[in-house]
């Protein structure tokens, strides 16, 4: 059977499955032996499913992970689980044990349906011969159709061993409830309307903008209404940088003069956003707002279960984003207020806090993160893939990382899974051979997978690796400093090891820089010419405090801004 | 107190899911029984709780593959 799912994999232009081999598994990896089929071996599968998920945000389809049953398996679960809640597709193909011993505690027996069931769009285990080639089509098409996610097929190694039927045994799933549904067009007409009349709009893009291509609708709209464009962590991919009205990302690490404009907007068109609270920080005073009238919030998505998950919309539209902002394009049909007073105040905001910034980067001694980014910023092609790990280093990114092409920021957003970059950085390397791939980690997220660099010789994957070394679980020190009363438990880390022989360890050039400059060079030299780079950056750990931060459960206007930043979230009308 | 009733495929797979989604909704599942017809499992739940979170459960198993079909309704209906 295992040969004739190798041949589906070809109709749907798999070319390359991701994973380790084992004992459950191995009829599937065999079946793969000589295929136009790439098999990328990795160092842990929680690389290989990290791996995918790099890939499937690179490439814009979904990648497949074989793994084997028992640890195979559940070394995968974060991965899905950070797949899931952000929207990521995949497929993975889990081995299990034969079903005659199903339930009998066998070698590497574990129930991976029943651990995943709450983490995948879809999930499956094959109990049949005729239903596996389904199983895997069905999985395939699922991920992908309306909200992506990811999806599992468990397939027990009797199964692979089987002869193949010469029919398919059909699965009964509701496909069609993923096809987006048409927007309604009375209520497009009414958030036209509010958006026309609206004195201080705000467009919020969410991840959902860039699965759906609207980043071109978003900006048109923009321009059209003359609204700033605020973004969540995952929307921020969705949005070239450089656009005037672009505000950047709103939230826990988000850009103030984003803040100022959500907190402070009249009408809100959220697009593709599920309304996390690390974009709000709490939802009361939007609640207040919306329900008293004094703000009108309109949410398109295409998942109907997040309209009202956590606020309740004036003006709710499930559908395509796309095609949702191009319908709604149609019917602002009037010129809409323009206030240059306030848009004028949000972009101050934006000047002080970068004259703050650079003040404080100049009298930090040794890096300072936010001047590392600028510098690596501009060290790097427009083109280049950023991926980032997770903690202060990710959050600085949020901050300070400019995108210029849709899809170009990977990060785990939503789960915010330590030692995503390296892997998830190879994955998006894999994707796209000719793209520049910069993978921003901190030292603590990148120990947790970096034995995955092997990869970079293996297959030529030549990233380049910038670790903010602080020695430090950083975000988390920084929570202790602040809300434990500088309580410092379990986040220093020791000298070791030492990130140039690991670097060496795998094959790879490393480099410790002392200046700007240097790094300047040493980046830009390996991303122009796709050679791979290890960067140890040694980052002061007391110096390194992620500024703006609105504290857990607070407002989004009172964010904590940097030194010498003066300034207040809260617009005053004339 | 409300009444939502789902089609699934005869499989405790889809029932697992189902059960996982409920678990995590703030209502009080008052009763459920599950009953097997041909190829598929009806299951019928009463759950009490406020509209907005029956709402969230409604949505949340609509999400699901595997449910073929789901209705919500008043609780004044045999099963």
């Amino acid at each position: 059977m295992v040969d004739k799912l190798a041949e589906v994999f070809k109709t749907y232009g798999i070319k390359h499955v991701l994973g380790i081999p084992g004992g459950s598994i191995m009829a599937l990896y065999d079946a793969l032996y000589g295929r136009d089929i790439d098999v990328i071996l990795f160092r842990h599968e929680q690389g290989a499913i990290h791996a995918a998920e790099g890939y499937a945000r690179a490439a814009g389809r979904p990648a497949v992970v074989a793994v084997t049953s028992g640890p195979g398996a559940t070394n995968i679960v974060t991965g899905l689980a950070d797949a899931y809640m952000d929207s990521t597709p995949l497929v993975a193909i889990t081995g299990q044990v034969a079903t005659s011993i199903f339930g009998r505690d066998g070698f590497q027996e574990t129930d991976i349906p029943g651990v995943v069931m709450p983490i995948t769009k879809f999930v499956y285990q094959v109990r049949k011969p005729a239903e596996a080639t389904t199983a895997f089509k069905v999985a395939y098409e699922i991920s992908v159709l309306g909200r992506p996610g990811p999806t599992l097929i468990d397939l027990p190694r009797d199964i692979q061993l089987s002869a193949a039927p010469d029919y398919e045994e059909r699965i009964q799933v509701n496909r069609e409830k993923f096809v987006p549904p048409p927007p309604d067009l009375e209520k497009l007409r009414m958030a036209a309307k509010y958006l026309i009349e609206a004195k201080r709009p705000v467009l919020l893009v969410g991840g959902g903008v860039f699965w759906s291509g609207a980043t071109p609708e978003v900006l048109e709209l923009s321009k059209m209404l003359y609204a700033p464009i605020v973004s969540t962590l995952p929307g921020k991919t969705a949005v070239p940088h450089d656009f005037p009205l672009y505000m950047g990302p709103a939230g826990m690490h988000g850009r103030a003069e984003a803040d100022a404009a959500l907190a402070n907007a009249d009408v809100i068109l959220a697009v593709g956003t599920r309304f996390s609270d690390r974009t709000w920080g709490r939802f009361k005073e939007l609640q207040e707002a919306v329900r008293s009238g004094r703000v009108k919030l309109i949410h398109i998505d295409i998942d109907r279960s997040e309209i009202g998950k956590n606020v309740k919309p004036t003006v709710d539209i499930v559908s395509d984003a796309k095609e949702s902002l191009r319908r709604l394009i149609d019917f602002v049909d009037m010129a809409p207020r323009t206030n240059q007073r306030y848009l004028t105040w949000l972009l101050e905001i934006r000047k002080k806090y970068e004259e703050a910034m650079a003040k404080i980067a100049d009298s930090t001694p040794g890096f300072h993160p936010w001047k590392v980014l600028k510098v690596l910023r501009r060290a790097a092609p427009r083109d280049t893939i950023a991926v980032t790990g997770v903690g202060s280093h990710q959050m600085w990114t949020e901050i300070a990382w400019d995108v210029y092409e849709p899809g170009s920021y990977i990060t785990s957003a939503g789960l915010g899974t330590m030692g995503f970059c390296v892997p998830a950085a190879l994955g998006a390397k894999l994707a796209a051979r000719n793209r520049p791939v910069l993978c921003i980690d901190g030292d603590g997220s990148f120990q947790m997978t970096m034995n995955n660099l092997a990869l970079v010789r293996d297959y030529d994957l030549p990233i380049v690796a910038v670790i903010f070394d602080n020695r430090a679980l950083q975000l988390v020190k920084q929570w202790q400093i602040y809300l434990y009363q500088r309580r410092i438990i379990a986040t220093e880390f020791s000298k070791r090891p030492d990130f140039l022989k690991i670097a060496e360890a795998y094959d790879i050039d490393a480099v410790k820089p002392e200046t700007y400059d240097q790094l300047e060079s040493v980046a830009a030299r390996a991303l122009r010419n796709n050679e791979p780079l290890v960067v140890d950056m040694t980052i002061d750990s007391e110096s390194d405090i992620v500024l703006p931060w609105v504290k857990p459960g607070d407002w989004l206007t009172s964010a904590v801004l940097p030194e010498g930043m003066d300034a207040k979230l809260v617009y005053e009308e004339d | 107190m409300r009444r939502i009733s789902i089609s699934t495929p005869k499989s405790l797979d889809a029932l697992g899911r189902v059960i996982a989604i409920t678990r995590r909704a703030r209502v009080q599942l008052v009763d459920m029984v599950v009953v097997s017809e041909d190829s598929l499992y009806r299951v019928h739940m009463k759950v009490e709780g406020p509209h907005d979170e029956v709402q969230w459960l409604v949505s949340k198993l609509d999400k699901l593959p595997e449910v073929l079909r789901i209705d919500e309704g008043d609780i004044d209906i045999n099963y």
